[in-house]
């Protein structure tokens, strides 16, 4: 069992606030508190508070790298207690180091940004605010670790005591769907309203106007499911994960027979006879030429927005959104289907 | 107010084939070789085959189409599944109906007929499984089932194909529940009477169906719902059989006649009449529908409906995810804008929902979806080898609750349940 530990500046024992603009670092063993966790740590990684926050990409590089070199089984962050700028690092830090299959374990205090960083990736178990619980909180950090890195089934949060991670699970009720709803409306009606299934959806400020589209390049941005013939990157006709960019740069409108229309969820006969009738390129072009628009985006991105969920979506548009922003972007042509 | 859940009920214990199709004391014989000549005898079915499966048995089902509880109309066998078998327009009044027994129709549309001009039918498996993980989340495979694998007829439409498939499972049903007439039930007709109203929260039930097009319709006495507005039934008219499935998508959140018969939430519903509430009554939408504007008009049009059969409360189904679920949010929406109190059931997927409003502060979960269920391994297939992505039905794979018959069913018969870690 590999465990790798993270700390910042001060619990590494490199320093108080002066050393908070520390780069990313590595010490062999067990550091600081690590040393009072009960199993053997290979390595400690740490990073200045101030750095990390300011150099989020540049520090996750690091600490990344250092952590796929030590092979990992699991990843201790923290704890981290109250602190902020520290929770922040030791949740992101968690989240990444969870998309290379490493699971981590922190502890802080349920209200931390750090537990929002997380985003529901890491098993955070709760702490108060202040650091002399340290003794307490480690061999509970080092439990659920050690039963991790072993592969040991990890039970529901209220009974393994870990803060719900947002991570939707089956279960068989006692009772079928039919009589929760009997009773959760009666004791609606009599004020005292549950549910089952809590919303998060996102609201989202428009941006302001374009006042000169003549300066403006356009981005042709669609879940329509519009791709290459032969599909090549195989994207699926529904419950997309994924989105790709195409190039339309030597297009001055798609060509039938050239691109297909993969979404599942509505007949495809009439897009697939005209595609420009899903995204309108060749009317695009006709106003680029006539200098009502400045230039057309070289290429265009797609997905299928068909039983695709919030989750999936809201994480798609921003990757499309950071994307274009490398361009300069101002507009965006956003066609639904 | 005639309760259907005070029909007498004849209970099958076990199944097994024989010579004669009867019930006796639990045990229902069927002759396999009759009932398949039955089911088989529209043009637009070529032939069919039945056998019986049994709870625990280790057997998977594929190209399971749609479920029916076998039922008949005490009064007039004749009057069974009205407008699908007969032409009637009369309602259900009294029904025997086999519990613990299901009617099973498997039958691979593509093998017989081109289906891509219809633009959508999902190509994922329909599986029922009768032990196994997949069986623990299936609320139907703790029951017995008659099994009908239909060939369809190729030369004929699908249309045709499609009526043929529907009305021999239904013809099927009826026969079986038909064993009963004369027989008397070990559960008669309860006399119970509903308590004084007065007092008790007014509650109704909006049940959204799908009515698109061909394999992605429901039947009300027969015809399709397709362009219908929202419209008030009543509980023994959705129980009772008045209201037939024809919408094959999704297994694990379809909608199936076996569901709208054993009425989830309306049952529910109608044994709490006259005790913990005063049940109003039901209405249909569809959901799918294709633009903002029709999904908001047809939500406004079932909560004045709602409003007028003078509702406190509603609680809401829906059928499979996705597009429907803005019809589930706007119909809630426009019920609480009226005052009426709105539940709703619904299940998820990975990452939650597909919509949401604000007003959606009281929703009851039928799972995640997109789980996979442990891969088991099945000592007999029947409906088809073949799984949509051409794997072998034997093969041992992990597969989605979706594809797993009723498992999420927002019906309300289910008991999966999302629960966050």
């Amino acid at each position: 069992m590999k465990v790798v530990h993270y700390l910042n500046q001060f619990f590494v024992g490199k320093g108080g606030e002066q050393a908070a603009d520390l780069p990313p670092g590595r010490i062999a063993g067990a550091a600081g508190p690590g040393r009072m966790l009960g199993v053997e740590v290979s390595a400690t990684l740490y990073c200045g508070d101030n750095y990390f926050n300011e150099h989020p990409r540049e520090a996750l590089d690091v600490l990344l790298g250092f952590l796929e070199a030590e092979q990992a089984d699991v990843l201790i962050c923290g704890p981290s207690f109250a602190s902020g700028r520290y929770g922040i690092a030791c949740g992101e830090l968690a989240r990444a180091a969870s998309e290379l299959g490493i699971p981590t374990v922190c502890a802080m205090e349920a209200e931390s940004p750090g537990v929002a960083a997380a985003k529901g990736a890491a098993y955070i178990l709760p702490t108060g605010a202040r650091v002399s619980e340290m003794r307490d909180v480690l061999p509970k950090v080092a439990r659920l670790a050690g039963r991790i890195a072993r592969g040991e089934e990890i039970g529901p949060p209220e009974e393994e005591g870990y803060l719900p991670r947002g991570i939707r699970k089956n279960r068989l009720s006692e009772h079928q769907a039919a009589d929760r709803a009997v009773q959760a409306l009666l004791n609606k009606l009599a004020g005292q309203t549950t549910t089952e299934v809590p919303l998060g959806q996102e609201k989202v400020s428009p941006a302001n106007p374009v006042e000169d589209l003549s300066e403006a390049t356009i981005a042709l941005v669609s879940e329509g499911g519009l791709v290459p013939s032969g599909n090549p990157d195989h994207l699926p006709s529904h419950a997309a994960a994924h989105w790709y960019a195409y190039s339309i740069e030597d297009l001055s409108s798609f060509l039938p027979g050239r691109f297909e229309v993969v979404h599942g969820g509505f007949n495809t006969t009439s897009t697939n006879r005209d595609p420009n009738r899903l995204l309108p390129l060749d009317a695009l072009r006709t106003l680029e030429t006539e200098g009502i628009v400045g230039r057309i985006h070289p290429k265009y991105y797609v997905t299928t927005g068909n039983s695709t969920t919030l989750a999936n979506a809201t994480r798609m548009g921003a990757e499309i959104a950071r994307d274009l922003k490398k361009s300069g972007l101002l507009v965006a042509l956003l066609v639904g289907t | 107010m005639n309760n259907p859940c005070q029909w007498p009920k004849f209970p099958v214990e076990t199944a097994i084939a024989g010579n004669k199709t009867r019930w006796e004391q639990g045990i229902l014989t069927v002759d396999l070789e009759e009932i398949a000549g039955l089911a088989s005898s529209d043009a637009g079915v070529s032939s069919v085959s039945a056998a019986i499966v049994r709870p625990s048995e280790s057997v998977r089902l594929t190209h399971v189409t749609d479920v029916v509880l076998p039922a008949v109309e005490i009064g007039d066998p004749g009057q069974t599944f009205p407008g699908v078998l007969n032409r009637s327009n009369a309602a259900p009044v009294k029904q025997h109906r086999f519990s613990g027994m299901a009617v099973t129709g498997l039958v691979d549309f593509r093998a017989s007929h081109e289906l891509s001009d219809l633009g959508e039918a999902p190509e994922v498996d329909s599986l029922l499984d009768m032990s196994g993980p997949g069986a623990d989340i299936t609320p139907v495979a703790k029951m017995n089932h008659l099994v009908l694998t239909f060939t369809l007829n190729a030369k004929s439409t699908l249309v045709e194909a499609d009526l043929g498939f529907r009305r021999g499972c239904l013809r099927a049903a009826r026969h079986l529940a038909e064993t009963t007439i004369g027989v008397e039930s070990p559960s008669p007709m309860a006399s119970t009477s509903a308590g004084a109203l007065k007092n008790l929260p007014r509650i109704a039930a909006l049940i959204h169906v799908g009515a698109e097009n061909l394999l992605l319709d429901t039947y009300l006495y027969g015809r399709s719902l397709n362009g219908s507005d929202p419209l008030v039934i009543s509980a023994e008219e959705l129980m009772g059989g008045a209201l037939t499935n024809g919408a094959y998508d999704y297994a694990g959140l379809r909608n199936t006649t076996h569901g709208y018969q054993s009425g989830g939430v309306v049952r529910e519903l109608t044994a709490a009449h006259g005790s913990r509430l005063n049940f109003r009554g039901v209405v249909l939408a569809r959901a799918y529908l294709q633009t903002t504007e029709e999904k908001r008009r047809s939500s406004r049009a079932a909560a004045q409906l709602i409003n007028e059969l003078g509702a406190d409360g509603v609680i809401i189904t829906t059928f499979q995810s996705g597009n429907s679920q803005t019809e589930l949010m706007y119909s809630i929406q426009e019920c609480e804008r009226l005052g009426i109190a709105t539940t709703a059931v619904i299940a998820e997927s990975d990452g939650g929902l597909t919509d949401e409003v604000a007003e959606a502060d009281c929703l009851i979960s039928s799972g995640n979806e997109d789980e996979m269920i442990a891969a088991w391994k099945p000592k007999i297939v029947l409906g088809g080898e073949r799984l949509e992505k051409g794997r072998s039905a034997f093969d041992s794979h992990p597969i989605p609750v979706c594809c797993y018959l009723g498992a999420a069913s927002q019906l309300g018969d289910t008991r999966l349940q999302a629960v966050t870690w």
